[in-house]
């Protein structure tokens, strides 16, 4: 059986759009119609930690983002082809990259009855950009929330500094929520916000650290939709019980990997289905200080480890292919001119050699958390480090939630390597945290002033030809540099029954939960 | 009131009035030893992006930045109203969220209890009864492998069998009791059995060595001698005897089964205290922390008070103080 997913924009000549303008989602094509009613539950390893629709990570399936988007509802998102769609509002759109025209819905209002109009995203922007607000988005946001102007309720008008051809992306990624102005001034502490949007579900109860029940919007502006009645977000945190959970039935649907998975996913009952996102698995060089300051010793890993036999290590699955470089071949900015070093031991011990006489021996700490996945990586790594003549590797474990602190704060590492893979099948705005100096995602301390150039070269242009070559130089510059240690690609997964109809994925594999519904029968591919 | 059970009331208080500076004591050192914790609540709360001053500003609101004894006085004076705070994200009511984590974990450290000693029991006393052969032999060897198998392992293995492979129970949830009864049963059976693997090889091997020195005892070779029956031997005069260490063993399993059940707990996704503790600690809730330490500390306190005057109940020898 098959099925289409609504809205997916592949027909779009996406070399000549900045951004989508959509009134109403297309008219989706499921394998059955879908059905009204009926409940689902999905089922996570952690809890969310606050209702702030300005701070926002984790764009997993389950994750924080899909329990505020199941309240807020994403103002626009990106598809699984990396192109933006209409979301809360009907489109954000530009014709120069300077100015954009966010064009709102009509009748659409928050769950305490205040409206969703041009001046509440406009507050909450502000807000997201105030000094003391917690997005992580803050700096970005602040630069340009003085270009807001809210021509009438349902236009917000946005004059950027400098062209952005990507604001669109940014947005959904980065400041897709808005909730009630009211609620938000009424709250005098993160802990006092509530969740009051005007998303798809409203909150019906929360059991801190097992699970939240939410219901159907009954004002929700897509009166059709959500089509179901009840979500329940459930939090079981060992990856097998989740697995077991869904091959019962207990729930409806988990994120992972197929490695997790084994052969559950064969299981009656259950399918597997892929999120195409070209997830990519990394480790962090330290740059400021240590042995990987050195590009030979950057160069050592990469010629040290067969990074096919890391991954097998890594997902206890055979079978990866190491990526050449930051674009995978499926990109149109892909180039195969220029790749990372591959495996080979005897330039690596000529590297390390070569340290060793300059005073700088090949010692390395590496830093991660302790979760089995994650220690047979290091320990892999560590085994064959320490193989090479003059060459040695520790292995330090921090508590997961303290790794960022430990490794992008206190730089208290060789070599970090964080778990999951990271959403990169479109460059930005990842690209730019990645590799760009100060980036929230550059844990390295990478900084380079050409690489800089090229970044804000990309989004500068909406030629894409420039575009192109601007990313084409990132990867040049990728290969050289080795900003840090790009070792398996992956798509994420969910392990779902077979009869849940409706999965839209975005922004990485956040569910569009309000084309969710249960079918008769089998219905998913 | 008859003046044994006034004598009774009386002693289970005393342990219970020596138990509070105990339970003083442990939180007193949960609220200084908090500062040793990495991070903070508001840390917590506010995300990776908050500024040293944003978090100062939270700690400060919130009385974190006070120094222990006064946050502990705070957190005192709101504990004896029955006050324990509320939870740090979702802002329930830690009592009342603690005494619906507390009630599952009972049901299951009690059920896991009872099914242990309904197995344990007649199985320690018939093998006490026959010591030396060979099937005497055969349970203790599997009673050391039980005992050897970590939770960890149980949890497993039981899991893959019996939700996996025959689909007979659950893998996670939990059904409350007056909800749906049946369903209760379903959801409790996997965390009992898995608890009750350690547990029946442990009461097995304290009670057979318990019942095998009663059985060596004289008044057991006069019982004998009248031609009483084995069975009758074994139940009227061998189990009354052996019943104060078997007491004791079951007041360290019940604090175990209370406290320690934090694995099976997050493995089964059972919402017991177990796995609160865990997910608390994890996200500095610290009120829940110390509530559930103190929780915890009160388990110990009363049950091993109620252990002591067992012992002066089952054997009137013993004198009640």
């Amino acid at each position: 059986m098959s099925m289409t997913r609504p809205g997916l924009p592949a027909w779009l000549p996406a070399a000549s759009l900045l951004a989508l303008s959509l009134s109403l989602p297309a008219a989706p094509l499921w394998a059955q119609d879908p059905v009204r009613g009926g409940e689902m539950t999905i089922i996570n390893g952690s809890d969310i930690k606050g209702w702030d629709p300005a701070v926002t990570n984790s764009t997993y399936p389950g994750g924080p983002m899909d329990v505020l988007d199941a309240i807020y509802g994403f103002i626009v998102y990106v598809d699984v082809n990396g192109q933006v769609q209409g979301g809360m509002a009907e489109s954000l759109t530009s014709e120069d990259a300077v100015t954009w025209v966010l064009k709102l819905r009509e009748g659409v209002t928050f769950t305490d009855g205040t409206p969703y109009d041009a001046e509440a995203v406009k507050m909450n922007w502000d807000r997201a950009g105030a000094e003391g607000s917690l997005a992580s988005a803050r700096d970005w946001v602040a630069s340009w929330a003085a270009g807001m102007e809210v021509v009438d309720p349902l236009t917000l008008k946005i004059t950027l500094p400098g062209p952005n051809a990507i604001f669109a992306q940014q947005v959904a990624e980065l400041v897709p929520f808005i909730a009630s102005p009211a609620m938000l001034e009424a709250a005098a502490t993160p802990a006092d916000l509530k969740p009051v949007g005007a998303g798809a579900f409203t909150l019906d109860s929360w059991d801190q650290g097992i699970g939240m029940t939410l219901v159907r919007n009954p004002d929700y502006w897509d009166a059709e939709r959500p089509y179901l009645d009840t979500l329940n977000f459930k939090i079981i945190p060992e990856t097998n019980s989740r697995i077991s959970t869904v091959v019962q039935g207990g729930a409806t649907m988990m994120a992972g990997y197929p490695y997790q998975f084994g052969n559950n996913a064969e299981a009656p009952g259950v399918t597997a289905k892929e999120i195409p996102i070209r997830g990519i698995y990394r480790g962090y060089f330290n740059f400021e200080h240590g042995i990987f300051q050195d590009p030979r010793a950057r160069e050592a890993l990469y010629a040290a480890i067969n990074r096919d036999r890391l991954m097998q290590a890594y997902t206890q699955t055979a079978g990866y292919e190491a990526p050449g470089n930051y674009f995978g071949e499926g990109s149109s900015y892909y180039t195969a001119d220029y790749a990372v070093p591959g495996y080979d031991p005897e330039r690596a011990q000529e590297l390390i050699d070569a340290l060793a006489e300059d005073g700088k021996p090949f010692e390395v700490e590496i830093v991660t958390y302790p979760n089995s996945d994650m220690k047979r990586l290091a320990e892999y790594m560590q085994q064959v480090i320490n193989a090479y003549d003059g060459a040695s590797a520790t292995i330090t474990e921090v508590a997961m939630a303290n790794l960022r602190d430990t490794c992008s704060n206190q730089m208290a590492y060789d070599f970090c390597v964080d778990g999951g893979a990271l959403v990169s099948n479109g460059a930005e705005p990842n690209i730019s945290k990645l590799l760009g100096t100060g980036g929230t995602l550059n844990w390295s301390h990478y900084s380079s002033e050409e690489m800089d150039a090229l970044l804000e070269a990309a989004t500068r242009t909406v030629d894409e030809d420039e575009i192109r070559e601007s990313y084409v130089g990132v990867q040049k510059l990728f290969a050289e540099d080795l900003p840090f240690y790009l070792f398996g690609v992956d798509n994420r997964f969910l392990l779902m029954r077979d009869d849940t109809g409706g999965v839209v994925n975005s922004n990485g594999g956040i569910l569009q939960k309000q084309y969710l519904f249960k079918c008769d029968g089998p219905c998913a591919e | 009131m008859t003046a044994p059970m006034r004598s009774y009331l009386r002693a289970f208080a005393i342990r219970i009035a020596a138990g509070i500076p105990v339970v003083l004591l442990v939180t007193f050192l949960a609220t200084a030893l908090s500062d040793l914790m990495p991070g903070s609540a508001a840390q917590a709360i506010l995300g990776e992006f908050a500024t040293p001053e944003q978090i100062a500003q939270l700690n400060a609101a919130y009385g974190y930045d006070l120094p222990a004894w006064q946050r502990y006085l705070r957190w005192l004076g709101g504990a004896v109203q029955g006050d324990f705070g509320v939870t740090l994200y979702s802002q329930q009511p830690v009592a009342e969220v603690l005494l619906a984590r507390a009630a599952v974990t009972f049901e299951i450290a009690l059920a896991a209890m009872l099914l242990s000693l309904a197995i344990a029991i007649p199985l320690a006393l018939a093998m006490a009864a026959r010591a030396g052969s060979r099937i005497d032999g055969a349970f203790r060897i599997a009673a050391s492998a039980m005992l050897a198998v970590p939770t960890f392992v149980s949890v497993v293995v039981l899991s893959l069998l019996f939700s996996i492979t025959l689909r007979w129970l659950p893998a996670t949830g939990w059904v409350p009791l007056f909800e749906d009864p049946l369903e209760n049963l379903r959801h409790i059976a996997l965390p009992v059995l898995c608890l009750s693997v350690h547990q029946v090889a442990y009461f097995f091997r304290v009670a057979r060595n318990e019942f095998l020195a009663t059985l060596q005892q004289d008044f057991i070779a006069s019982a004998r001698a009248k031609g009483f029956s084995t069975p009758y031997i074994l139940w009227r005069h061998a189990l009354m005897p052996s019943l104060p260490q078997i007491l004791t063993v079951m007041g360290l399993s019940l604090t175990y089964l209370l406290g320690g059940s934090f694995i099976v707990e997050s493995f089964f996704a059972v919402p017991g205290i177990g796995w609160t503790v865990l997910a608390a600690v994890q996200d500095h809730d610290l009120a829940m922390v110390q509530a559930i330490l103190c929780l915890t500390v009160a388990i110990f306190v009363i049950v091993f008070a109620c252990v002591d005057l067992g012992y002066a109940l089952i054997d009137p020898r013993l004198e009640v103080r």
